[in-house]
């Protein structure tokens, strides 16, 4: 298994099965924005995010209002976008100095609406010496009619937007509870 | 006005609420009622996580009774209310314990109009309501144009390209698989093309 057919059917198998296990079909648009909404307020009451309750109002929107009966494709979106990761874009900040935004896509046009696209990145506070600002971006790239040659459709980036590693089998209310909840930063690196 | 809230806001206020025997009114453009009742029924019950139903007024005050009494759900939603006289209101008040079935209470969505006849009709269950009649201020929720048009610039300055290229990439079933080409299509209002990428 280690000439490079072998590599792409291994990951076109891990992100079968990584897809496979993955909430991507919601109740609609609207409900998944909810249960956003209410993480983050609850993780404001608990002081694990530096917004208050109308600042999180300001960084959570919908981009599309779905009429009844003629549902289409919606945006979530949670902070600004921020590409250059520059601190001046709106954005949720962490109690340990942790920032991050996100977009999510969801069609509507089936039933349940599935969730079809979706960018999470956050950031890491920069160390001294530091140039560039450390971050890990979750995406899940939009479906292609052809196969994605690379299979590699649900990606994580650690630090580094040109390298690519299968994203375990997360959904957005996943990763948001981990962005939340599971990154402990310390003050000094883990020693080997 | 203080009593205005968007659905986020009336939302984070009250979802702590929803969990307790508390009656609530928002009050709602009437051209919007249905929209707000359907956007309601999807975002109650993860704030309050108790069974919701959605109960309509539209064959009476005894018959909405009923089907409360009759209804398996904890937390209520009364709609329809737009078309109750006086004498609806008044048999309304009347009734209003029957609206108690344990520990959880409900929210009634009704026009400025019904607001108003239940006001002066229903003295009683107003009591009951206290300061917790609201107002909607709605789609504040929605990105506004000027956020809209901040973020489509941040896309064109990123990728080198225009939305006419975005567009015509994905009239040709070119667009690159990237989860911002989905945001930007839905942005430009073109979320249909979306469709043809399947």
């Amino acid at each position: 298994m280690s000439d490079k057919n072998n590599w792409q059917k291994i990951c076109a198998d891990v992100q079968e099965r990584s897809l496979n296990n993955t909430y991507l079909d919601v109740n609609n648009a609207t409900s998944l924005w909810a249960a956003i909404l209410k993480c983050l307020t609850t993780a404001s009451d608990e002081k694990i995010l530096n917004a208050k309750q109308d600042e999180i109002r300001k960084l959570l929107k919908k981009g599309a209002s779905s009429q009844i009966g003629k549902k289409g494709y919606t945006e979530i979106m949670g902070g600004g976008k921020n590409f250059n990761r520059t601190q001046d874009i709106p954005h949720f900040k962490l109690h340990n100095g942790c920032w991050f935004d996100f977009a999510i896509t969801i069609d509507e046009t089936c039933k349940p609406a599935q969730i079809i696209g979706f960018d999470f990145e956050i950031r890491f506070p920069q160390k001294e010496g530091e140039t560039l600002v450390p971050f890990l971006r979750i995406d899940l790239n939009l479906p292609e009619h052809n196969n994605d040659e690379r299979n590699i459709r649900f990606h994580l980036h650690p630090s580094n937007d040109d390298i690519m590693i299968h994203s375990p089998p997360m959904s957005p209310l996943e990763i948001l509870h981990m962005f939340l909840y599971g990154l402990n930063i310390r003050d000094k690196p883990r020693s080997s | 006005m203080d009593n205005l809230f968007s659905l986020d806001e009336f939302l984070q206020r009250n979802g702590g609420l929803l969990d307790s025997n508390i009656w609530m009114v928002l009050v709602v453009d009437i051209n919007d009622i249905e929209l707000t009742v359907t956007d309601l029924r999807d975002t109650l019950e993860i704030f309050s996580e108790c069974s919701t139903g959605t109960i309509s007024g539209e064959s009476g005050v005894r018959n909405l009774i009923n089907q409360i009494k009759e209804a398996s759900e904890e937390y209520f939603l009364l709609w329809k209310l737009d078309d109750w006289d006086n004498n609806e209101w008044k048999i309304f008040d009347a009734l209003r314990s029957r609206l108690d079935k344990g520990n959880k209470g409900g929210l009634l969505v009704l026009s400025e109009q019904a607001n108003n006849l239940m006001i002066h009709n229903a003295p009683n269950f107003v009591s009951w309501l206290g300061a917790r009649i609201y107002y909607l201020h709605k789609d504040a929720e929605i990105l506004s144009d000027e956020e809209c048009d901040r973020r489509l610039a941040t896309l064109q300055e990123w990728t080198g390209k225009t939305n006419d290229d975005v567009i015509a990439l994905a009239e040709n079933r070119q667009l690159p698989t990237d989860p911002e080409y989905g945001e930007w299509l839905i942005l430009l209002n073109r979320g249909d093309l979306l469709e043809r990428q399947k």
